[in-house]
């Protein structure tokens, strides 16, 4: 408006004097809010003119040397026309232009490029609009050098237009990108569709709109959104200090509907609210979850079911969360950990305590599953808590949660936190079918009054104690290391005592023995369900039993002790019998880095072999191991070639 | 004086060790690097592309994302964060292998002066000062 009434005023100085004469005027300085000219000059010269602008400062830009020259200019009293125009920034391919000014209205016709035209028209009642065809970001980066960076690309055609009471505009972007300049937000062949609409009551514009996101990609590192149809549909108010958002609802297809209000001043979101009634989870885990989690090195899931979510935020920052799953699902890892039928509500409060209770139809361990049970919680800051006991249904009996509370630590340390659980006594005979193993009978039972976990690892104060093969078998200090890692692992002490080795022949299908065993573990590590160390040791209970050994079993004994155990009797003479009597039995086997160094009875090793069996009674068998040093995964697969056939191995 | 000097004495005895122990060879380590050496044939072109660049705490980062198609980018996070996975899991398994989990940032960044050493000249790389330059 300003501007227009500077060169106004040199249209009307020329206005009176009908005769085509040659003008000059130069202006020194010129200021307002937006725009500082500075060294203007106009020169008219037989119907041609020229605009030079020595520094012009606009939208916080500076550029020197602006020419503006029409090839013809027509200059009749009341009207004034810019033919064949061309606008030449500093540094800046020049711009085709058409200006035309007449009573209070003026039209602008820039060609930025080929097939490419803004029409802009500004009539004397303040009605103003502006036509795009094809419009590049060609401009914008001419006027605003800073959005160069970001690679912008595109085509933007529609209308806009309005007064001082009035807007509404109608555009489609079409084949757009633009890149941040360290690529972590970018867009391609990005199409968009805009309807906005605003009126003005008194200081206040009320606002309405809708978009339309039909084709590209979207990419906020780590996350890439793909273009799904999703609508968007807006209301709400904007005056001088500040916005105010009434309801804007994004309809995400698949996914379902996301909510938002808020408002703000022009500096920051003062308030805000996201409603996410019900959404379909496993689109939200495959569009945004899985991305984000697995960036961070985060085991793969994959979420099934419905659920709903709703964030509070205001000036300090979150203020209330609340998830509610719907018969929510979870896998993690393919099946490493499953949660199925979830459903409950939970929410957090800032400064606020909150309980809350999921409801769980099973959980699965890899093969151990569990019945439904409750979960009641209890939330406040960054603490999750229990609030009664847990019992969960697990193969006809239960373990109890007595307790748990878990704290998250922003920063590397993540969670810390500690529970207690028990085991009631479960059948040993149910156990091992559900883990597929050969059925033992028995009990197992745990009392782990205090687990800890902190850098990711957790310590399991008490023990786990199974009553098995007539005798007890009982895990303490146990460890879990990085149990969310790539290499989960167990480690234990492991103390057998008077396992019955009748039934634990029987069960291996190992031969035929009779008596009884003490067995220490110690530094047991498993992962992935094999030993990766141990220091074993396993001897006979001490105490007054019959003990025999059966020709397979002396066999597979021989197999363990690898290639140079050897039987000391006579091989004719062992085939006339079915078992034999024995004193003691004795092994140890330490493992390590794939080896395990053997040894046998203590005290007990002779012409540089150690003794596994020392015979005894009528007819005595004495085994001998020699080789000390045997490859662990050979040794496993020469038991488990020897338990599955008969074949009797070398006995000399 | 006296309190500074120990402390560097101790902080190079801590270093000493540390590096003398970090050919440490268990069953989780061998898994770990195996998984690792699996990978890095996807990773290989990312670095050679200057995508992908090495902290100087021994953990791999998108340096350039515009250097990936867009499409490709949400794979070239996942093969960052499995490796960081690994990487991490490998130096605490080093620290604890040595007896001493509180070495672990150390471990790490000895690791990051290694893989920087063996990087190939084009790839990027963090100085000591965390700062990206092009080997």
């Amino acid at each position: 408006m300003w501007l227009a009434g500077g060169i106004l005023l040199a249209g009307a100085a020329y206005g009176e004097n009908p005769e085509p004469l040659d003008l000059q005027l130069q202006l020194a300085r010129l200021e307002h809010p937006f725009v500082v000219i500075e060294a203007l000059q106009l020169q008219v010269h037989e119907g041609q003119g020229e605009l030079q602008i020595g520094s012009l400062a606009l939208l916080g830009q500076r550029w020197n040397r602006v020419r503006l020259q029409c090839g013809q200019l027509d200059l009749t009293p009341g009207r004034w026309r810019c033919h064949q125009g061309r606008l030449q920034l500093p540094g800046q391919a020049a711009i085709a232009l058409e200006l035309e000014q007449q009573g209070g209205d003026w039209w602008l016709r820039l060609q930025p490029g080929a097939d490419e035209m803004w029409r802009f028209r500004y009539q004397a009642n303040g009605r103003t609009q502006l036509s795009l065809h094809n419009a590049s970001p060609r401009l914008l980066t001419t006027l605003l050098p800073s959005w160069r960076a970001k690679a912008l690309q595109g085509r933007l055609n529609g209308e806009l237009e309005g007064d001082a009471h009035r807007f509404k505009a109608r555009l489609s972007l079409s084949q757009a990108g633009y890149s941040s300049p360290d690529g972590r937000q970018a867009a391609e062949a990005l199409q968009l569709q805009f309807e906005i609409q605003g009126r003005r009551q008194a200081q206040v514009w009320q606002v309405q709109g809708s978009a339309r996101w039909s084709a590209g990609l979207l990419y906020q590192e780590p996350v890439l959104l793909e273009a799904a149809n999703q609508r968007l549909r807006f209301a709400g108010r904007v005056d001088g200090r500040g916005w105010k958002l009434d309801e804007a609802v994004l309809d995400w297809p698949r996914l379902g509907e996301i909510e938002a209000q808020g408002q703000g001043s022009w500096q920051a979101l003062e308030a805000g609210q996201l409603r996410l009634p019900d959404l379909d989870l496993q689109t939200l885990g495959e569009v945004l979850l899985r991305p984000w989690l697995e960036s961070r090195g985060l085991p793969r899931m994959a979420l099934s079911g419905r659920g709903g979510a709703a964030l509070k935020w205001q000036g300090s920052g979150l203020q209330q969360i609340s998830l509610e799953p719907r018969g929510a699902g979870l896998v993690v890892d393919s099946g490493r950990l499953a949660l199925e039928g979830l459903s409950g509500r939970l929410e957090w409060q800032r400064d606020q305590v909150r309980e809350g209770e999921l409801r769980l139809e099973r959980l699965a361990l890899g093969r151990l599953e569990t019945g439904a049970f409750r979960v009641p919680l209890r939330l406040q800051g960054r603490e999750l808590a229990l609030r009664q006991a847990l019992h969960i249904p697990l193969l006809e009996t239960q373990v109890v949660v007595d307790h748990f509370k878990f704290t998250y630590l922003p920063g590397p340390g993540d969670w810390q936190g500690r529970l207690g659980l028990s085991v009631q006594p479960l059948a040993l005979e149910a156990l091992t079918r559900a883990l597929d193993l050969p059925t033992m009978t028995g009990r197992l039972s745990a009392n782990l009054p205090a687990i800890h976990y902190a850098r990711g690892e957790a310590s399991l104060e008490g023990d786990l104690v199974i009553q098995v093969f007539d005798g007890n078998l009982s895990c303490t200090e146990l460890r879990l290391i990085d149990p969310f890692g790539p290499m989960p692992r167990i480690l234990a002490d492991v103390t057998a005592r008077h396992l019955d080795l009748g039934q634990m022949t029987q069960t291996f299908s190992f031969g035929q023995m009779t008596g009884f065993i003490d067995a220490d573990l110690r530094q047991l590590e498993i992962a992935q369900w094999r030993p990766l160390a141990f220091d074993a040791r396993i001897v006979s209970s001490p105490g007054s039993y019959p003990r025999r050994i059966s020709q397979k079993a002396v066999e597979n004994i021989t197999a363990l002790g690898g290639g140079g155990a050897m039987a000391a009797v006579q091989g004719s003479f062992l085939r006339f019998f079915q078992d034999f009597g024995y004193r003691r039995i004795g092994l140890s086997c330490r493992l390590e880095n794939g080896v395990c160094h053997m040894g046998g009875i203590a005290g007990e090793d002779r012409n540089g072999g150690y003794a596994i069996v020392e015979g005894g009674g009528i007819p005595a068998l004495t085994v001998i191991g020699y080789n000390r040093n045997v490859d662990w995964n050979e040794l496993v697969s020469r038991l488990q070639a020897a338990i599955r056939s008969s074949a009797p191995p070398v006995i000399k | 004086m006296k309190k500074w000097l120990m402390l560097g004495l101790l902080a190079l005895g801590l270093a000493a060790q540390a590096q003398g122990n970090l050919e440490v060879d268990t069953p989780v380590i061998n898994s770990l690097k195996s998984s690792m050496q699996s990978r890095f044939a996807q990773l290989e072109p990312l670095f050679s592309a200057g995508a992908l660049g090495l902290t100087r705490d021994g953990k791999v980062e998108v340096h350039d994302p515009a250097a990936i198609p867009l499409a490709q980018r949400p794979v070239a996070n996942n093969l960052v964060g499995a490796e960081n996975r690994d990487r991490a899991a490998l130096y605490r398994e080093i620290a604890r292998a040595n007896q001493h989990p509180e070495w672990e940032a150390d471990i790490a960044r000895t690791f990051g002066r290694r893989w920087i050493e063996k990087a190939r000249p084009g790839w990027w790389v963090q100085d000591d000062n965390g700062q990206w330059k092009k080997k």
